[in-house]
């Protein structure tokens, strides 16, 4: 039985009630319109298509990070491991794709799958806290990354043709966006439109009620961990085509950008609240705040300190508190 | 039952409220209202959910500041900044289970924050702490060794520490009357428990006030001076507790009748005679001793006990929550044997849990959500979900369930109580189980909502649900089941049939169950 | 609502701080950090050669993410309208490769330094003017030179040698030049040699059993400063500190002090003020058509260059004028520094 919204207790209809209900989201995009503004206002080469290409592909490696990695803060946890994985993918990526050639793109995201899974059953099996489980194993993918090759390897000069899977265009779009776009787009069905993309929510949510429930919370998170895997892996193919190499530190900068990312687009580092559009808004933030200081001239001495005050800022903004009353 | 109190001129009350009013936005919480507490009494203070007792209570503890009225603190005005403000004026709150600290022990706990009143040379004092500390217990008759973890108490010993300590700290602050409020302090509380509080708090009462606030009204009628109603924010009516009726009482909190027909005994009906689930010799070591037990299809089971009367881990093991350590479990006839919550579901057992907001719903997310979390495998084609459908699923129960909601996609977190536990109701439903089990379904819900839920509760024994349930009390498992299994110290006792042409009273089962 | 436009209040705060766009091309310095006094000089430099020329000087620091210096130097491309040249320390040597790739397609004249992979040269990229990196022969050779002045009877005597990473050219050039150094001194010894990796700590560890076997020594050279550090404190231990000196290269400010002291003798100052001046020079000449890069000759499109040496002779004035003032450096003669050709 539908009620008029007078009879119905939780209804506020105050301007200040409704924006409490409104999707942290929102606020997040109202937050990248606002600086997409401000910087073309400054600047208006900012939206040459020239400029736009570069926040695109920055925007598409924190992309796909930042899609693997929400499901695993959405799940109530967090994966360290990612900088790790990027590093190993891009090396494993450079030094096989000359002889296993186009079959070294789908190689990698099963490496990454693999590590994702490992992280997984790490959390869920031997209970290890997936902080520490996936500082553990960040570290030893870097040491992997170090004994197979402890310098920056490029890709066989033969081979660089082969890289057009990502460094190419198609119908005048750059492959390294559409792929990632592409990936989110299979994150973004799985979320919504499958029952283990629900239940991720419902176990960061409540995850004795999804026990009790019948939700199989070990599968459940090995999935998660599983993706954010993928998701990095896809990161390191992306970055070590773009760079034409690899190294054991390539993918150290992506442990924080990519937990940065899923806050900045709304996502709650407590679970349960955020997905995969705020991740898509999130990117695309972090890297216009990224380009936005430099095309606009920031001095290089404030924009570390600008791109941190930026994201108190936004994450002040858009989180929603209402939800928690003590922020760990 | 008289007017608005008035306070009398032969004495101070040591509370003193005229026409307090508090709005939230739009909303008026309370509404002019008058309210007194004398010195050595207990005021009950009763009305339905929302008719503005916690705000009042708020207000006195100084969590809320009034927006209009007068506030006299023995014939003094007074406004307070915050709680510990309300506390150094000898006004103080137990709370049901918050304020400890469950990794520390008693006397930690008693004197949390206030361990410089007992530094000798620059050191704590133990000893005179725990001397301290064995004299206040001792004033609520509860005999612990102050070293005993809060967490190995029992809930009723933890309630009875909090306001021990409460009481200290009030005199400390150097109160002569201090004025202790008790929220719903027997929810969580064993019938003996409830017995040995009250008996207490009328010790106490030689030295301090005392309001009760709590939803069961016989326990407030009995134990109390004074009941005061609250309805809709405003104050409707007092009496002394010496003459009050239950019923009367109801109607002024409800504003309608409630007499007979209470848990619509009518619509009982005769189970099938086909069993849903048979249960044979189960047991389980250190909660339970063999035992067997059936369940009809549309038949009511009222599983009766104690808590440590091992029915709560008997349900657990049904659920698969626990694990039987023997014994047959037959789900329509198949034997079966559940290692997780998922595999009962599987074979067609729901649970409407005692902790709704925690353990039945994500309160974060809308009612479509939380309607279809069971059954979401079935919503769509080629593992995906198709929204339509969804929506279609949750849409149609409500409408069966009589959810009151604006729309699906409301955050259950919105909901009230009452359409809260339709919605975990409707999301088992619309999962077809077969047998559920309800714990306690009506706790903490208003007495409207209430109704509502036994109307379910009987359309579901008509549709052939099989029904395990546990109530809030003796009354309610006696007038909603066919059958009453009591169990005690880890076996059923005995067995009640329950017709409603027949209904035992609470008297001819209670020394089954103590 | 509220925090909205106090958000927004602040944020357009924090950007007034924003410099606006000259009319000037832009000089654009690309390094990783600058939090070490080695990368913070490359500003210092960029400033120099700002002030002399008339441009405007742009600090692009990477945090050691490879992909963030590509988008930086893009995003200054986008912002100056191609108005711009680069001086380029890159975060890797293969991030060589994509920053050339970008700079070719946005036409933007640039130099290198230090490494690069060896199967891409500068000579194939029709902007990138030069790639530079200090020659570490010369630097064995000098400061193996000069350890053998300071052993007791000059130019006689034995002496422990501690290397770099063994895989790196550069340590390999540092000790190609030490053994250059030995053939011309018949009389000098090297009675051990070890790797310690750059580090100081190892550094420490190796000499110090070395110093076992061979407690006689008149000599340490070490193919880097730390390194050189390390084996002082291992020297300190024994009594030997100034006694036995040791060698350095990289010219930190702990060891120099400790040529002051008497305690090294030399070590070889990598100025980073002239490799930010130097490279921005020919890459604004190339830019303003004074210098064709077509016309370079191939030699000189990627060469080992002469760094500043330091010994007790010349060190107070390395001081004076390098550390703590500033040298005038000369910006017109764009190959001055050229000692041999990369190959």
């Amino acid at each position: 039985m539908t009620v008029q919204a007078e009879e119905f207790e939780g209804a506020k209809r105050t301007l200040a009630g409704r924006l409490k209900e409104t999707p942290s989201i929102y606020f997040s995009i109202a937050v990248l319109v606002f600086f997409v503004l401000l910087f073309y206002w400054h600047e208006p080469a900012f939206l040459e298509s020239y400029n736009l290409g570069i926040i695109g592909l920055s925007a598409a490696i924190l992309l796909t990070v930042g899609i693997g990695q929400c499901w695993t803060i959405v799940t109530g946890g967090i994966d360290l491991s990612v900088g790790g994985l990027i590093s190993l993918v891009s090396v494993i990526f450079v030094l096989t794709v000359g002889t296993l050639g186009l079959w070294a793109y789908p190689f990698c995201l099963l490496i990454g799958a693999c590590c994702g899974y490992i992280n997984g059953l790490l959390l869920t099996r031997i209970k290890i806290p997936s902080f520490i489980a996936t500082l553990g194993t960040g570290g030893i993918f870097v040491s992997v990354a170090y004994l197979i090759t402890p310098k920056a390897v490029s890709v066989p000069g033969g081979s660089i043709k082969l890289l057009n899977v990502v460094n190419g265009s198609t119908f005048g779009q750059k492959n390294a966006i559409l792929l990632s776009l592409l990936f989110f787009l299979v994150f973004f069905v799985i979320q919504y439109f499958t029952p283990i993309g629900r239940n991720i929510f419902y176990v960061g949510s409540n995850i004795k009620m999804s026990w009790l429930s019948g939700v199989n919370i070990v599968s459940t998170k090995n999935v998660a961990f599983t993706f954010s895997g993928i998701g990095a892996a896809a990161a390191g193919l992306i970055l070590a085509s773009r760079q034409f190499s690899g190294y054991p530190t390539i993918g150290a900068p992506y442990i924080l950008s990519s937990i940065a990312t899923v806050v900045l687009g709304g996502t709650a580092m407590t679970g349960g609240a955020g997905g995969m559009l705020n991740t898509l808004i999130g990117a695309v933030l972090m890297s216009v705040l990224q380009n936005g200081m430099t095309v606009t001239g920031v001095d290089v001495y404030l924009q570390q300190s600008l791109l941190g005050t930026m994201i108190i800022l936004c994450v002040w903004v858009s989180f929603d508190r209402n939800k928690v009353e003590i922020v760990k | 039952m008289s007017n608005a109190p008035s306070a009398n001129p032969n004495r101070t009350s040591v509370v003193l409220m005229r026409r307090m009013t508090k709005r939230f936005r739009a909303v008026t919480a309370l509404d002019r209202v008058d309210f007194e507490i004398n010195p050595h009494e207990i005021v009950g203070l009763v009305g339905e959910n929302g008719a503005g007792k916690s705000t009042l209570m708020k207000i006195l503890v100084g969590l809320y500041h009034p927006d209009a009225g007068e506030f006299l603190i023995n014939g003094k005005a007074i406004s307070f900044k915050d709680s510990n403000d309300a506390m150094r004026h000898g006004i103080g709150m137990v709370f049901q289970d918050g304020c400890m600290i469950h990794n520390l022990s008693i006397l930690d706990n008693v004197f949390l924050g206030h361990e410089e009143h007992f530094i000798k040379y620059g050191l704590m004092d133990k000893k005179r702490m725990r001397d301290e500390c064995v004299k206040i217990l001792a004033k609520v008759k509860v005999e612990l060794d102050p070293d005993t973890l809060i967490r190995n108490v029992t809930s009723a010993e933890k309630q009875m520490v909090e306001i021990a300590r409460l009481l200290w700290l009030l005199r400390f602050y150097g109160a002569e009357n201090p004025v202790m409020i008790l929220d719903e302090p027997t929810t969580v509380l064993q019938e003996q428990e409830v017995k040995t509080l009250f008996d207490t708090l009328r010790e106490l009462k030689k030295s301090s006030s005392i309001i009760l606030i709590s939803h069961r009204l016989e326990e407030v009628i009995a134990n109390s001076d004074r009941v005061v109603i609250f309805k809709d924010g405003k104050y409707i009516a007092q009496m002394p507790s010496a003459n009050a009726d239950i019923h009367q009482i109801e109607e002024l909190m409800v504003g309608r009748g409630m007499l007979g027909n209470h848990y619509i005994e009518d619509k009982q009906r005769e189970p099938a005679q086909r069993f849903r689930l048979e249960l044979e010799n189960v047991y389980k070591r250190g909660s339970f001793q063999p035992l067997s037990l059936s369940l009809r299809e549309g038949e009511i089971i009222s599983l009766v006990g104690l808590i440590g009367s091992g029915k709560e881990e008997l349900c657990r093991c049904i659920l698969g929550l626990a694990h039987f350590d023997g014994g047959r479990v037959l789900v329509e006839g198949k034997e079966r044997n559940f290692r997780t919550p998922s595999d009962a579901i599987a074979c067609g057992i729901g649970h409407v849990p005692i902790d709704r907001r925690n353990e039945g719903l994500a309160l974060d997310y809308s009612v479509v959500s939380n309607i279809n979390m069971l059954i979401l495998r079935q919503l769509g084609r080629y593992g995906l979900i198709a929204p339509w459908r969804e929506r279609e699923n949750a849409g149609h129960w409500v409408d069966e369930i009589r959810v009151k909601t604006p729309s699906v996609y409301v955050k259950c977190g919105n909901l009230s109580g009452g359409n809260q536990q339709k919605v975990v109701i409707a999301k088992w439903l619309s999962s077809g189980v077969k047998i559920l089990i309800l714990d306690h379904p009506t706790r903490g819900i208003d007495i409207g909502a209430k109704e509502e839920i036994y109307k379910r509760i009987r359309l579901l024994s008509e549709a052939g649900m099989s029904l395990i349930i546990m109530c809030d009390t003796l009354e309610e498992d006696i007038g909603l089941g066919n059958r009453l299994v009591i169990m005690k110290d880890g076996s059923v006792t005995r067995e009640v049939e329950c017709s409603k042409e027949a209904k035992p009273t609470p008297r001819d089962i209670i020394e089954a169950i103590v | 609502m509220r925090k909205l436009f106090v958000f927004m209040a602040l944020a357009v705060l924090c950007l007034t701080a924003i410099g606006v766009a000259g009319e000037k091309t832009a000089l654009g310095v690309a390094i990783r950090t600058l939090t070490n006094p080695y990368q913070d000089n490359y500003r210092v430099g960029g400033e120099l050669f700002a002030k002399v020329s008339g441009q405007e000087l742009v600090v692009l620091t990477c945090e050691g993410s490879s992909e963030k210096q590509v988008n930086d130097i893009k995003s200054l491309v986008a912002r100056t309208k191609g108005d711009v040249v680069f001086m380029i320390d890159p975060n890797e040597a293969t991030d060589v490769l994509p920053i050339a790739i970008a700079l070719e397609e946005a036409g933007v004249y640039y130099a290198t330094w230090w490494n690069k992979p060896e199967d891409i040269n500068a000579w194939d990229y029709p902007h990138w003017v030069t790639h530079m990196s200090f020659d570490g022969i010369s630097a064995g050779i000098f400061t193996a030179t000069e350890l053998f002045k300071t052993f007791p009877t000059p130019n006689k005597g034995k002496f422990i040698a501690i290397q770099g990473m063994l895989s790196n050219s550069i340590a390999q050039d540092r000790f190609n030049g030490v053994q250059q150094a030995l053939a011309k001194f018949p009389d000098v010894q090297m009675v051990a040699t070890e790797s310690a990796d750059w580090d100081r700590t190892k550094a420490y560890d190796k000499v110090k059993s070395m110093l076992v076997a061979n407690p006689d020594i008149d000599g340490v050279w070490c193919a880097n400063d730390n390194m050189g550090l390390g084996a002082l404190e291992a020297l300190r231990e024994r009594g030997l500190a100034g006694k036995v000196k040791v060698t350095g290269t990289d010219g930190t400010d702990e060891l120099i002090d400790a040529i002051v002291k008497g305690e090294a003798a030399a070590t070889v100052y990598n100025d980073s003020k002239f490799q930010a001046g130097i490279s921005l020079a020919q890459t604004l000449a190339a830019k303003n058509g004074k210098l064709v890069v077509a016309d370079i000759p191939k030699e000189k499109r990627q060469f080992f260059c002469s760094a500043v040496n330091v010994s007790q002779a010349n060190v107070q004035d390395i001081i004076t004028n390098y550390i703590k003032g500033s040298t005038v450096y000369d910006y017109e003669d764009l190959f001055g520094s050229f000692v041999r050709t990369m190959e």
